[in-house]
């Protein structure tokens, strides 16, 4: 618990948290504890630190949030971000696979479960039960026991702790992968009994899902007022998941309409996460728009990654988060992920949308698919 | 909006109703949507001008052709010259000078003189494609195929209209699909070519279809004797399973290039500076997305300049060149992996490790330096690693993993550094070992991927003694 050295910083943004995720901040309220944030981990993180020094941006001269230098994902590869004791870590979290090419993985040390927790659970609220929905959550992602080191795996596992309605589960063991059939037998007897659910999982996960109820030729209308989150669906590999095609897909074989499918857009390197705009509008009694945003705590600019500057409104660049949950790492984190900025958040565009490989020169994750070890 | 019909077709052969379109900023681009239908007229009427144009004794008609055509995008035609370099840095995305500079050298290598040594080189007898000749008291002919199928990669353009002029010196019709990374240039060349011999010209045919179009890449395949492909794993294996028994395939596939430079060319200053321009230069060239493209280069300890002080030289050297040849537009995802990889080594050089980030605000001249020898490559557009070795030799294991994708060694170092070295690179798997400032540019009789350029086109045909009189 005194990983974080600022207790009252904490306490604010613990209390913003908990006022709820529905109500946007306004710009000056993030703006003064943006800046907090940045003097605090300007104060304790000693590589971040060094990292802004070197830009010549120091808390004391910085003029506006968004010129707080956010650290490229890679960094966080690379070196151990703390901005507080690490030794009173709670846990630290790691993505899966290599994504570097030299078997490096991204670390996250999350120096304070509560904010994370705090972050967490009033942001799914907001976006995955905006209805107010009280229903079982079913897990296609293992427990939290089973994959200590998954950021995924403890969203989850907290989300059944918290708003899960009795008959929430997890479906899925790293040893084992999918029990597809005691999945199907819960999600037969929900739609028997008129019964909504939420099922919670990676893109891939549910894609198996789905191959299993295409082999034995089964389709599922589940009960209105059900929904899904899938997850992942992103990660810049060549052989990507397209959206339309899965939506549809989601709604052929279990009867979720577009609008009831949230997408998650998260990552290791940072606390909240984003969603899909659609469910929440639709409760809202607006339009359901195509966009992703996150809670009124994280704000994210779209840069020319030649200038680090904002584009302007509505043209491509690269996303940037600022996301003052990660108080105990670095709170502006610089992606490599295309997106634009459209009503009601931000887009995401697949990595090189409409750019051709190029030929005989050769980039990591091509080099990897060359020998066979994509 | 400028357009431009990015397809050439002989004469004889019927254009497709249906177009598809591709802009690139402001210049849109036509190309006619083949159906597999198409293509067995096509390939019918490319046969047929070959019969007429390339036949026997056609040796010089081509070189001919050729060096007219080359003299004309050169400047003879001020017009095409001028559409060229408007093209080029739309489609491909490169600066207008690195346009014309790669323009002009491949240029150079489609002239007369140059052909003409590539021919001489490749061939045991000026007239072996024509007829039976005697080398060595063996009766030989070269055969060329009767037509190629060309599929090219776009990442270096003028690599595709070599290969273009390769068939047609080996007196064979070519069916040419652009990559969507050198649409134009090709198109040019064919109407060079037209402008200068309608004959030949009817021998070409340049077009382009979305890469991995399944249904017109079989027929077309079908329809060739050989399939010239220069491109990833994934395009050499969709061709690879279309094509038949009889189906000559050659193929360029992806490779990566690395430099070395020794102890022995680290002597001093002007040397170390000498060194660091032409590493910079060749690291430069092609934004680096040529095969002979440096990913790495290995720097030895020992000479009087240290590794780390070098690889400043180096990025100081590669900013300047910039000023020269300024680098290209990358995406923005190119550049934001750009970003990524200098954080990366920031942190390494943060945390005191003895790594070093050579960079300006700017993306476009980057240079890292790392004292431990791993291999990684490069994300490119100008993103060079310098890593420090006791002795080059000790960076040969670390390149194990990427045996099959070795191109170029890049040495700096005297000639007895590099005869002792040579074994290694060998053994490691480069087919070609280069000193730094010929890094670049291979002369076009140079082996290709460890083949010869002419060569691995031709069939040879040998009649025994007692059948020739």
């Amino acid at each position: 618990m005194a990983g974080i050295q600022d207790p009252s910083l904490r306490d604010r943004l613990l209390a913003l948290m908990r006022a709820g995720a529905d109500r946007p901040l306004d710009d000056d309220a993030f703006d003064a504890l943006a800046r907090d944030v940045f003097a605090y981990q300007f104060a304790t993180n000693p590589i971040y630190a060094a990292y802004c020094r070197r830009r010549g941006v120091a808390p004391d001269t910085l003029d506006h949030w968004t010129a707080v230098p956010a650290l490229p994902t890679a960094a966080f590869k690379e070196a151990r971000l703390v901005s507080g004791d690490a030794a009173a870590a709670d846990v630290v979290f790691r993505t899966s696979g290599t994504t570097r090419g030299r078997e490096r993985r991204g670390e996250h040390v999350v120096l304070d479960l509560e904010l994370y927790r705090a972050s967490l659970v009033p942001t799914f609220r907001a976006f995955l039960l905006a209805d107010d929905a009280a229903i079982p959550l079913l897990s296609l992602v293992p427990t939290r026991e089973a994959q200590p080191d998954s950021s995924l795996s403890f969203m989850v596992s907290t989300l059944i702790e918290t708003v899960g309605a009795e008959g929430s589960g997890f479906f899925v063991t790293p040893s084992h992968g999918l029990a597809a059939d005691r999945l199907l037998e819960a999600l037969r007897e929900a739609a028997r009994e008129r019964r909504p659910v939420a099922l919670l999982g990676t893109t891939l996960a549910f894609v198996h899902l789905l191959e299993r109820m295409q082999e034995s030729d089964e389709r599922l209308e589940l009960p209105e007022g059900s929904r899904l989150m899938d997850t992942g669906g992103f990660k810049g590999r060549r052989r990507q998941v397209d959206p339309a095609a899965i939506a549809e897909l989601y709604e052929r074989f279990l009867g979720v309409p577009r609008a009831r499918q949230v997408n998650e857009y998260g990552m290791t390197e940072m606390c909240s996460q984003m969603y899909d705009v659609a469910l929440r509008d639709v409760a809202a009694g607006r339009e359901p728009r195509a966009a992703k945003a996150g809670p009124p705590w994280l704000r994210t600019l779209v840069v020319d990654p030649e200038t680090l500057e904002p584009v302007p409104a509505g043209d491509v660049g690269i996303l940037q988060h600022h996301d003052l949950a990660n108080l105990g790492s670095v709170a502006a984190v610089q992606t490599e992920d295309l997106g634009r900025e459209v009503d009601g958040g931000f887009e995401l565009l697949g990595r090189a949308a409409g750019a051709p490989p190029r030929g005989c020169s050769i980039a990591l994750d091509m080099l990897l698919e060359e020998l066979g070890r994509a | 909006m400028r357009i431009f019909e990015a397809f050439e077709l002989p004469g004889a052969a019927p254009v497709p109703a249906a177009f598809g379109e591709t802009r690139y900023d402001d210049v849109l681009l036509r190309w006619p949507r083949f159906e597999p239908a198409d293509v067995a007229a096509l390939a019918g009427a490319l046969r047929e001008a070959r019969q007429r144009a390339l036949g026997p004794g056609s040796g010089e008609r081509v070189v001919a052709a050729i060096d007219g055509a080359a003299r004309l995008l050169a400047g003879d035609d001020a017009g095409l010259r001028e559409e060229a370099l408007e093209l080029l840095p739309a489609t491909t995305r490169w600066s207008p000078a690195m346009c014309e500079l790669v323009l002009d050298r491949m240029i150079a290598d489609w002239r007369a003189d140059r052909l003409r040594e590539l021919l001489r080189r490749e061939l045991p007898h000026p007239d072996a494609l024509d007829r039976f000749v005697d080398v060595d008291g063996r009766s030989l002919r070269a055969v060329g195929p009767g037509l190629c199928l060309g599929v090219f990669s776009g990442n270096v353009p003028g690599v595709d209209v070599t290969a273009i002029v390769r068939c047609l010196l080996v007196r064979s019709a070519v069916l040419a699909k652009t990559a969507a990374g050198d649409p134009a240039l090709p198109v040019l060349f064919a109407r060079a070519l037209r402008r200068v011999d309608p004959g030949v010209a009817d021998c070409v045919a340049v077009t382009y279809w979305p890469g991995g179009s399944e249904a017109i890449e079989r027929a077309a395949t079908r329809e060739a004797d050989a399939v010239v492909v220069y491109g990833g794993a994934a395009a050499v294996e969709s061709l690879r399973r279309h094509a038949t028994p009889r189906t000559r395939l050659v193929s360029h596939g992806p490779r990566l290039s690395v430099a070395f430079v020794a102890a022995q060319a680290l002597g001093d200053v002007a040397a170390a500076d000498g060194a660091a321009r032409r590493l910079a230069v060749a690291a430069s060239t092609f934004d680096q997305h040529g095969c002979v493209s440096p990913h790495v280069a290995w720097v030895e300890r020992g000479g009087a300049v240290a590794p780390a002080d070098f690889a400043e030289r180096v990025h100081r050297a590669m900013v300047r060149w910039g000023e020269e040849v300024p680098r290209g537009r990358p995406r923005p995802e190119e550049v934001a992996q750009i970003r990524q990889e200098r954080a990366a080594v920031e942190m390494r050089e943060i945390a005191g490790t003895g790594a070093r980030l050579f960079a300006d605000q700017r993306t476009d001249a980057t240079v890292t330096y790392d004292e431990d020898g791993a291999f990684a490559p490069s994300c490119l557009n100008r993103f060079l690693r310098v890593v420090a070795v006791d002795r080059l030799e000790d960076a040969l294991s670390g390149l194990a993993d990427v045996a099959p994708l070795l191109q170029t060694a890049g040495v700096e170092a005297p000639a007895d550094r590099v005869a002792e070295l040579a074994p290694a690179l060998v053994t490691a798997g480069f087919t070609r070992i280069s000193d730094l400032a010929a890094m670049p540019w291979p002369e076009p009789w140079e082996m290709h991927d460890g083949r010869p350029p002419l060569g691995e086109l031709i069939r040879w045909v040998e009649r025994g003694p007692n059948t020739t009189q």
